[in-house]
């Protein structure tokens, strides 16, 4: 009875002091919360009193618009030889900046790194146009025409050798390191908080990184660019000159669109010593500060914790316009299906919706109210990629045009975007994005037309001649029925239901297709060594028609090539090599118009569709508007119609 | 069992397989639930008979009659699976034999036993046979026809104007064609649960399911209770170091946890077949019999009944498979009903998770769609159907356990 008494008596203090110990934990971590709130609270203050911003009081307008660009700019493009021309609009209006705000959007993984010469994905090429500038971008509003960045004037007679002037005064954003620790006070410079000036050199080290063989990752993407690259040098710290063996249209994109990373910083290591001569290109793979972004663009990086978050501010020393709000937070949400909940919670303000998603919250959405939230409003853009069922070229059965044509025919495109993708998107006849002018409009996609799917399957001398229901043929001697493999992206149910409802309409003009879902790098293995009948994919395409890599027969035969499907055209090689050397834009539409025409009577691949993609936002941000071109979504164009709340 | 008044007036002793038919006729519970198992196996069977969109009568205008129904039993561009065209046999088989069949197994209660054994062993090879048979000649002749749509060549017909006889079975939807049109129907007169993100009637697709389920679930569990018995027999009975092997390699399978290791097999092989992977549940889930009976011949190997047969001169496989064996074998049954309810969740499981073949229509398969589309006939018609079939088989299983313990003998 004692004994009992006494385990009761352990029992309640144990649980007094666990209660204790909970109450405790909550108020250390509130009054945490407080305080990171308060030092957030204080460094916008802070971040706003550096940008010569009043603290107190409603929206106040610091962009500064194209007007206020520097003189040596103003100068530059009054040259008419300067490849480079005014915008026709800036991408931050005075009247929609609203300091003290941040601007908060979900990533639903960590990017590889982010250094943009080093980590591969589509993520941190979006990302570094956030904290990198480049030296010239497309146009917002003409893609065709580019706009100085940090370059301010191009110059060439040839396309050959380029002059390239430097925008004068841009300094580096300052590393995000330890300064207090003085460990790094070798990496500060003369310019304004201890800042880095940007020059030619930098360009000339990044020239160096690229082709460096030892680099690896995105690097290796880039280099086949450079690789006709004969001669480069910094003419002084402001001009640089590059030289390239081959005349071809996409040497001006590669160029302008080259990641740009710091000398000082990347060829040193963490205590400023410089790498060996020899192994820096290794070095640089696995580089210090390669987990963190240092660049010259309008969002400096504050920090990134893996898993969580990533963390942008304005940089007030930027160049150009800058952003219309103070800070830029990326969560990390892998849980895609808890992105709505957060955009309802008020934890995001934007959110991108997954075609199921779409589904639900949209298609079966009754009241027309958007997650039920009267403040919650719908965006939509057309995303430049393309869906296809590519056919290999190499097998005797999808040889002839005739039979990928009945394939296409046979493949109810239109109900299967309806039905299964719920319209999001638009069915497609050809390789360019349908917002481009190369895009000829007057190609239709094929029907849905199995009779005539059937009539051309006779006529390439598909018959079924056993009456088994499916067609056969005399190849090499041998008596083959039609059936093939279809491998499909197996990690969506979208692709398993699209395969089986053709696989019905098949099986209905005599073939059979045996759909095999497989993981996206199983998937890749056998289109590496061209082990396949079918199989379904997607590219992402680009506002610049460039038709070397998919579509040259030079490239069929090489390992590991986009050209997977083994498409040998000569015609389509003609056009290919022409485009390349075409810079009027007119006649470069006209030889992309051919090859549509083309690859629509050939049909090497089936072509499916674009898609499109759904954008939920708050309304306390102003109407949202994404670039036509690749990456679709650039933050810097966002902006806040209300000030922060105080 | 109700036996008939013509019993033979000489009381014989009950047989271990009567006693044990007698308890479990007294529990009720189990003895419904073996009825609604014996239920579902008819609803496996006859599915054709009641989904189809080939019509069982047809005629064109004035033309011949004909079945398309009949002769798509065997087509192999329209039952492409074997496990389907594995139950059209039977279901030939049964429609034919099955009333004799059953009639000649009553018939055979009046005989004694000796008699009445070798009897229904030979209707029983006799049944075995005539499934083969129907198997053989459709493996040796197989079956292929042109694909023609039935429901849309009718209409198709009609709208010229041409008369047309057409008989469907009372749902008259494939399993496999879909329209697209319907796609993700609301719950229906024409389709009572509705249709998937494909166009096909769910209904239909739940009631082929079950022969998918069911083949499974019998079929991986007979491959591994015969492994594992095998296994543990020869460990129980000869000890020692062959024991020694056997009891590693089962604390080595059993150290895995199975899911894993089904996942991980299941990702090596690229074309899945159900076949595939009843191999693979039968590979992981061979331990527990082989436990089971190894325990079993621990316990019999010293009893007097097996130093006799010793003593007789008996070649050791006969000791162990017919001598011993027959006496161990109850636990085993009792852990195979068990064992079939959890191969068909795991094979749900699998297909849930994207590793199953994708062409059938197994219950895990649409409960994968249904989770996507968020439509909830689709998640609850499967999820339901899969509760009533483990709960079943968990329910007999149940029933034969009480039955065969001596000790709840009623």
């Amino acid at each position: 009875m004692r004994q009992s008494g006494q385990s009761t008596l352990l029992f309640i203090s144990l649980g007094l002091l666990t209660t204790i110990n909970v109450i405790n934990s909550w108020q250390i971590d509130h009054l945490e919360r407080l305080a990171i709130e308060d030092s957030a609270r204080l460094a916008a203050i802070e971040a706003q009193l550096r940008a010569g911003v009043p603290v107190s009081g409603a929206a106040t307008t610091t962009a500064a618009g194209p007007a206020a660009r520097s003189a040596q700019e103003a100068e530059a493009l009054a040259d008419p030889k300067n490849l480079l021309r005014a915008p026709t609009r800036p991408r931050v209006r005075a009247a929609q900046v609203s300091p003290g705000r941040t601007l908060r959007m979900q990533i639903g993984q960590d990017p590889q790194g982010l250094n943009p010469l080093i980590a591969k994905g589509a993520d941190v090429n979006e990302y570094s146009t956030y904290f990198n500038a480049f030296m010239a971008t497309r146009d917002i509003g003409e893609p065709e025409r580019w706009v100085p960045d940090l370059a301010v004037k191009v110059t060439t007679d040839d396309d050959l050798r380029y002059r390239i002037e430097l925008r004068k005064g841009v300094h580096w954003h300052r590393p995000a390191v330890d300064w207090a620790s003085g460990r790094y006070d070798w990496a500060k410079g003369p310019g304004p908080d201890d800042r880095q000036p940007f020059t030619a050199h930098d360009v000339v080290f990044t020239l160096d990184a690229i082709r460096n063989t030892q680099t690896a990752g995105r690097v290796s993407d880039l280099r086949t660019y450079f690789e006709p690259v004969v001669a480069y040098r910094a003419v002084d710290d402001h001009t640089l000159e590059i030289q390239f063996k081959e005349k071809a249209y996409t040497n001006r994109s590669a160029l302008f669109e080259m990641p740009i990373i710091p000398r000082f910083l990347f060829s040193v290591d963490e205590d400023g010593k410089p790498f060996d001569a020899a192994t820096w290109g290794l070095k640089l793979n696995e580089h210090w500060y390669n987990q963190k972004a240092i660049g010259t663009g309008p969002l400096q990086f504050v920090s990134w914790e893996p898993g969580v978050k990533m963390e942008f501010a304005r940089d007030p020393h930027y160049f150009g316009e800058p952003v219309a709000y103070d800070r830029l937070l990326m969560s990390v949400v892998k849980d895609q299906n808890a992105w709505p909940r957060k955009l309802k919670a008020g934890e995001l303000d934007f959110i991108y919706l997954q075609p199921e998603q779409f589904k639900t919250e949209i298609l079966d959405d009754k009241d027309g109210v958007l997650l039920d939230n009267p403040a919650i409003k719908r965006a939509d853009f057309s995303l430049f990629n393309y869906f296809y069922v590519g056919w290999n070229a190499d097998r005797p059965k999808f040889a002839d045009k005739r039979v990928r044509k009945a394939m296409t025919l046979s493949f109810n495109r239109a109900g299967v975007l309806e039905k299964v993708l719920y319209n999001q998107g638009a069915l497609t006849s050809g390789p360019f994005p349908q917002q481009t002018p190369c895009y000829d409009k007057s190609v239709q996609p094929l029907p849905f037309d199995l009779e005539a799917a059937k009539a051309l399957l006779t006529e390439a001398g598909w018959t079924d001649t056993d009456g088994d229901g499916v067609r056969d043929k005399v190849i090499d001697g041998q008596r083959v029925p039609f059936t093939f493999t279809l491998i499909t992206f197996g990690s969506s149910s979208e692709y398993e239901t699209i395969a089986s409802t053709w696989r019905e309409d098949l099986l209905q003009i005599g073939v059979q297709m045996q759909p095999l879902p497989l993981e996206w790098s199983a998937m890749l293995k056998k289109m590496d060594e061209r082990d396949f009948d079918a199989f379904t994919g997607a590219w992402v395409t680009t506002w610049e028609a460039d038709l070397m890599q998919l579509w040259h027969s030079a490239e069929a035969d090489k390992p590991k090539s986009g050209n997977r499907i083994g498409f040998r055209n000569a015609e389509a090689d003609r056009i290919a090599e022409a485009l390349r050397l075409e810079f009027d834009e007119a006649k470069r539409v006209e030889l992309c118009h051919a090859f549509h025409r083309l690859v629509a009577e050939e049909q090497p691949y089936t072509f499916f569709y674009q898609r499109e993609r759904t954008v939920l936002y708050w309304e306390h941000l102003n109407a949202l508007e994404f670039l036509q071109i690749p990456p679709h979504r650039d933050v810097r164009l966002f902006s806040f119609n209300q000030p922060a709340s105080p | 069992m109700t036996e008939p008044a013509a019993r033979p007036p000489v009381a014989e002793d009950p047989s271990w397989v009567d006693l044990i038919w007698v308890q479990f006729g007294k529990r009720k519970i189990a003895r419904g639930a073996l009825f609604g198992l014996l239920g579902l196996l008819l609803l496996a069977i006859y599915a054709p008979l009641l989904a189809s969109n080939k019509p069982l009568l047809w005629r064109v205008a004035d033309g011949p009659l004909s079945s398309p129904w009949l002769l798509s039993l065997f087509d192999r561009n329209f039952f492409e699976n074997g496990v389907d065209l594995f139950f059209n046999a039977l279901l030939v088989c049964v429609s034919l034999l099955g009333l004799p069949a059953a009639w000649a197994w009553r018939r055979a209660a009046t005989l004694p036993r000796a008699a009445r054994g070798a009897r229904r062993a030979r209707l029983l090879l006799g049944g075995i046979g005539a499934l083969l048979l129907t198997l053989g000649l459709n493996a040796a002749a197989p079956q292929a026809r042109p694909k023609e749509v039935y429901p849309a060549l009718q209409a198709q017909l009609e709208a010229q104007g041409t008369p047309v006889l057409a008989v469907y079975p009372p749902l008259p939807h494939s399993f496999r064609d879909g329209v697209l049109d319907q796609a993700r129907a609301r719950p229906s007169a024409a389709h009572p649960l509705g249709t998937d993100a494909a166009g096909r009637d769910v209904l239909v697709r739940l009631i082929f399911g079950a022969r998918i389920s069911l083949t499974i679930g019998v079929f991986a569990v007979s491959l591994y209770i015969s492994i594992g018995t095998v296994l543990g027999a020869l460990a129980g009975y000869f000890g020692g170091r062959v024991d020694l092997v056997i009891q590693r390699l089962i604390e080595v399978v059993i150290c895995v946890p199975s899911l894993f290791l089904i996942l991980s097999v299941a990702a090596f092989i690229e074309d899945r077949s159900i076949f595939h992977i009843m191999v693979i549940i039968a590979a992981v889930a061979w331990t527990t019999p082989a436990r089971l009976v190894r325990a079993e011949f621990l316990r019999h190997r010293n009893l007097d009944f097996v130093a006799a047969a010793r003593a007789i001169g008996y070649p050791q496989h006969t000791i162990i498979f017919a001598e011993i064996l027959p006496n161990t074998l109850g636990p085993v049954l009792v852990s195979a009903t068990f064992g079939v309810a959890s191969a068909i969740l795991t094979e749900s499981t699998m297909s849930f998770l994207g590793l199953g073949d994708i062409t059938v229509p197994s219950w895990g398969q649409m409960l994968n769609a249904g989770r996507t589309t968020s439509e909830w006939t689709l998640i609850l018609a499967p999820g339901f159907a899969i509760f009533v079939t483990v709960s079943l088989l968990n329910l007999v299983g149940d029933g034969f356990r009480d039955a065969i313990d001596p000790k709840l003998r009623r």
